[in-house]
């Protein structure tokens, strides 16, 4: 019985010593954070960032490891990358401590698509007082392959202000009625970006006798339809 | 589970009875550490957004105001109900319930364009039911024994976040703690082993004191969605580590079930 009681106060000693060290059993796993000089822009675009927030509880990182979900990866507790391309990446972060533990953190970056820049040209004019003006039921000329995109310029969507619309880069389009019309022009690349150019067009006179009216033709008052 | 626990506890009752030994039932409280490694490890990084935000708006010209720092949950208060029968003059078999809780929250504002807070409240409570055995080595009036358990342990962690980075914020940061309120709760089984010191006041009475270590770790707490518990925002899941210390002192009433005149020694 003294043996049995001996080896229990010597497991009692032991469980002190378990649950004092137990309870000081901390998490001791580096912690990876960084921050980003900007998320989310139109390419290309320069970002920075900085792991240095990243931390171990008592103990040190060693080493910093960046991917920057373009393929691309540096390291360093401060890099800076360049994305060129548009799309959704992820950059993750890979911190290591002495030890030999690696935690990771992850930001999405946003580059976005520049989008195209929308232009059209129109003719004929004729320069009044200095405002170009168009004489009423002239067919006028849209020439939209001024637009330009980093990539390709897909649609070209025509709306001419008198409730009518048209599509293609170069569209003809005429206005019985005199009055100002603003003439919006959609480009769309093949990013699915999309840019707007507006421009007034005056038109000028009354519908020549004859005026070559054929179709289906809509009255408009003013550039509203009667 | 408290079915469970209330039919182990009768059982133990009445097989106590029936066998009519000695019955020990007692109750005690104190201070209980807990180690939550994970969610102090989020803690961490929670204070670490923080200080960021403290260390830029300190010096920005527009914003004013500063939040203060989220302690570890590290500490809390136990209390326990428990019941030994003695089935020699030194070794007893008992069950055990234990009620844990901890809890830390922080609160403060940056003012700036707009007003932007920072209100985190955290709680962690368990309930646990173990079968021990416990084995008395030392009596000189003073009674030392030591006891070892295994049970099974439910644990609820309560949060409630909002977190709102001032717009004047110029960075991106890699870790925010999502913001909203729930409970993320689990179950798993644990094991406890103490020592106790006890002082018999009477036949019949004693108080005593306690040390005990329990190790037990919910892997995978989750909401009334089963969504786990990702507390920093850093796409991983936190588990509830339940490791830690508790120390109690107890008061508890010996009860002679025996049907003979003979009474037994209070232990």
């Amino acid at each position: 019985m003294r043996a049995a009681r001996f080896c229990l106060l010597i497991g009692a000693a032991i469980l002190v010593a378990v649950s004092l060290s137990g309870c000081l059993v901390k998490d001791t796993r580096p912690e990876a954070l960084f921050t980003a000089s900007v998320a989310e822009h139109v390419v290309p675009f320069t970002v920075s960032f900085d792991g240095t927030p990243s931390y171990k509880p008592n103990g040190e990182i060693v080493s910093y490891l960046w991917t920057f979900g373009d393929g691309a990866a540096d390291s360093g507790p401060v890099v800076e990358h360049t994305y060129v391309e548009d799309g959704v990446y992820e950059v993750r972060l890979t911190v290591t401590d002495e030890e030999g533990y690696s935690t990771s953190s992850t930001l999405t970056v946003h580059a976005l698509n520049p989008p195209p820049k929308a232009e059209f040209s129109y003719a004929p004019k004729s320069n009044m007082e200095g405002e170009y003006v168009v004489g009423a039921s002239e067919w006028i000329t849209f020439d939209g392959t001024e637009s330009t995109d980093d990539g390709e310029v897909l649609a070209y969507d025509w709306n001419f202000g008198d409730g009518t619309t048209d599509s293609g880069p170069v569209v003809q389009h005429r206005y019985l009625y005199p009055g100002t019309y603003n003439v919006v022009l959609t480009v769309t690349d093949n990013d699915g970006g999309k840019s707007n150019y507006v421009e007034r067009v005056t038109i000028v006179g009354g519908p020549p006798c004859n005026a070559d009216i054929t179709g289906d033709v809509t009255w408009y008052n003013g550039g509203e339809p009667e | 589970m408290k079915g469970l626990a209330t039919g182990l506890l009768a059982i133990l009752l009445i097989g106590a009875a029936a066998s009519a030994g000695q019955l020990e039932m007692a109750i005690g409280g104190g201070p209980a550490a807990i180690s939550l490694k994970e969610i102090n490890g989020s803690i961490g990084v929670i204070n670490t957004v923080i200080d960021l935000l403290n260390e830029t708006f300190a010096v920005h010209p527009d914003v004013t105001g500063s939040v203060g720092q989220l302690d570890p949950i590290s500490s809390g208060l136990s209390l326990c109900a428990e019941e030994w029968y003695w089935l020699t003059d030194w070794f007893a078999f008992g069950g055990r319930f234990e009620y844990l809780r901890s809890s830390s929250a922080v609160s403060g504002e940056y003012h700036g364009a707009d007003l932007s807070t920072i209100d985190i409240a955290l709680g962690m409570n368990s309930v646990g039911f173990l079968l021990d055995g416990r084995a008395t080595f030392l009596d000189m009036g003073i009674v030392l024994s030591v006891q070892a358990g295994v049970g099974y342990y439910y644990a609820a962690f309560d949060r409630s976040v909002t977190f709102q980075i001032p717009v004047e914020y110029p960075d991106v940061i890699s870790v925010v703690p999502p913001e909203g309120t729930g409970r993320h709760s689990g179950g798993t089984f644990a094991v406890e082993l103490g020592i106790s010191l006890c002082y018999p006041i009477t036949s019949w009475f004693s108080i005593g004191s306690s040390i005990s270590y329990r190790s037990g770790s919910v892997e995978r707490a989750t909401d009334r969605d089963g969504a786990g518990l990702d507390l920093d925002g850093d796409g991983v899941t936190e588990g509830l580590n339940l490791d830690g210390i508790s120390v109690q002192i107890a008061f508890s009433v010996d009860i002679d079930l025996s049907l003979t005149e003979e009474k037994g020694v209070a232990q």
